[in-house]
């Protein structure tokens, strides 16, 4: 390693520098949790889908929708979004257990507080849904649609 | 009488359901069945805590003639004066224990008590005057009883707002003060409602 050449150490010392950093920002952008939804139709030729999608990616995916969009919703939802942050403060507080259970012949829904995640089933005789949404990283999501900085 | 049971019931909901404010452990549970069709069940289990908060975070200008605001919720197209309905409260407050109404009909028995700091509706099914039984109503016929238990600090908390108003904040405040029990029960052939709150977060 004395005898190499000097730019490959450059070449190396960034790639260490590249690799650190980007494990940071990966920590950074899963730290808010992961939206999870699940689909899976029953019978033998059923699709199934499963799409994990980091909170911060929905962040970000803010900045992408222009500002006159955002301000429509938020004239929309505005008047609601401290009803929507209050409840998303008191879940993250409120001890596990089943929150809502609605069941009859042909369906079943359950919301279920579970660790920090809300947590949705839909069993119906079609297909399974399973939705799991970490409170704590939507309710900042929530914040951050709320006051206008959708960069975050 | 069966929309102002229901309204009866609907306000009560909203206010147990207010209730959260003075509380922390204290959980909201309804539970709905349906004995026919597609025999749905409905379980909600919700901390009452978060739900006083929301209706303190709720800001409603105005819908259908109604808002909501700072916990106070008010009805706009309603003829009661709030007078006359204030001194007719104080009335019933100051009253001994007894039964204020009662109305006996064929179709259904309704009752209005005060009861040791309880306001207590009673609905029940009428007694059959020998009508032929096709010509009775579906909830008589099957039977619609209704039981609404209020603490009287409740109702008083209630009608404590201004001109037609409804003080919903205040009315939580004293239903969590007064304690788990049991607050509607509705139950006909075909359904259950029941209200209640307890320290459980789940009814199971």
């Amino acid at each position: 390693m004395t005898n190499a050449n000097p730019v490959l150490k450059i070449v190396a010392g960034l790639a260490v520098c590249g690799l650190f950093l980007f494990t940071l920002a990966g920590a950074a952008f899963i730290s808010a949790g992961t939206v999870f939804i699940s689909v899976q139709e029953k019978g033998s030729d059923g699709f199934s889908i499963s799409l994990p999608v980091p909170v911060n990616l929905a962040s970000t995916a803010l900045s992408f929708i222009p500002e006159e969009a955002l301000e429509e919703i938020r004239a929309e939802i505005g008047p609601w979004m401290p009803v929507v942050e209050v409840v998303l403060a008191e879940l993250a507080r409120c001890p596990d257990g089943p929150l809502i259970e609605v069941e009859n012949d042909h369906e079943t829904v359950t919301i279920v507080k579970r660790g920090g995640e809300l947590v949705i089933d839909v069993d119906t005789r079609d297909e399974t849904v399973h939705l799991s949404v970490p409170i704590r990283g939507v309710a900042k999501l929530v914040r951050q649609l709320g006051a206008g900085n959708h960069l975050g | 009488m069966k929309r102002t049971a229901i309204t009866l019931v609907a306000i009560l909901a909203i206010t147990a359901t207010l209730a959260g404010a003075a509380t922390t452990d204290r959980w909201l549970h309804i539970r709905v069945e349906e004995r026919d069709g597609r025999g749905e069940r409905v379980k909600v289990n919700l901390p009452l805590s978060m739900l006083g908060k929301v209706a303190g975070a709720i800001d409603v200008e105005e819908i259908d003639g109604h808002s909501f605001r700072g916990g106070r919720v008010r009805i706009s197209d309603t003829h009661i004066d709030h007078g006359d309905l204030r001194a007719m409260w104080n009335a019933v407050k100051e009253a001994d224990d007894m039964d204020f109404v009662n109305i006996e009909s064929t179709e259904e028995n309704v009752s209005v008590a005060k009861d040791q700091g309880y306001l207590l509706v009673r609905v029940r099914p009428g007694q059959n005057d020998g009508d032929d039984d096709e010509a009775l109503d579906d909830d008589r016929r099957r039977g619609e009883r209704v039981d609404i238990k209020v603490p009287l600090a409740v109702v008083d908390a209630l009608l404590s707002a201004g001109e037609k108003e409804l003080d919903l904040q205040a009315a939580l405040m004293a239903l969590a003060e007064s304690g788990e029990g049991v607050l509607v029960v509705v139950e006909d052939g075909r359904s259950s409602v029941r209200i209640w709150i307890d320290d459980l977060n789940s009814s199971e």
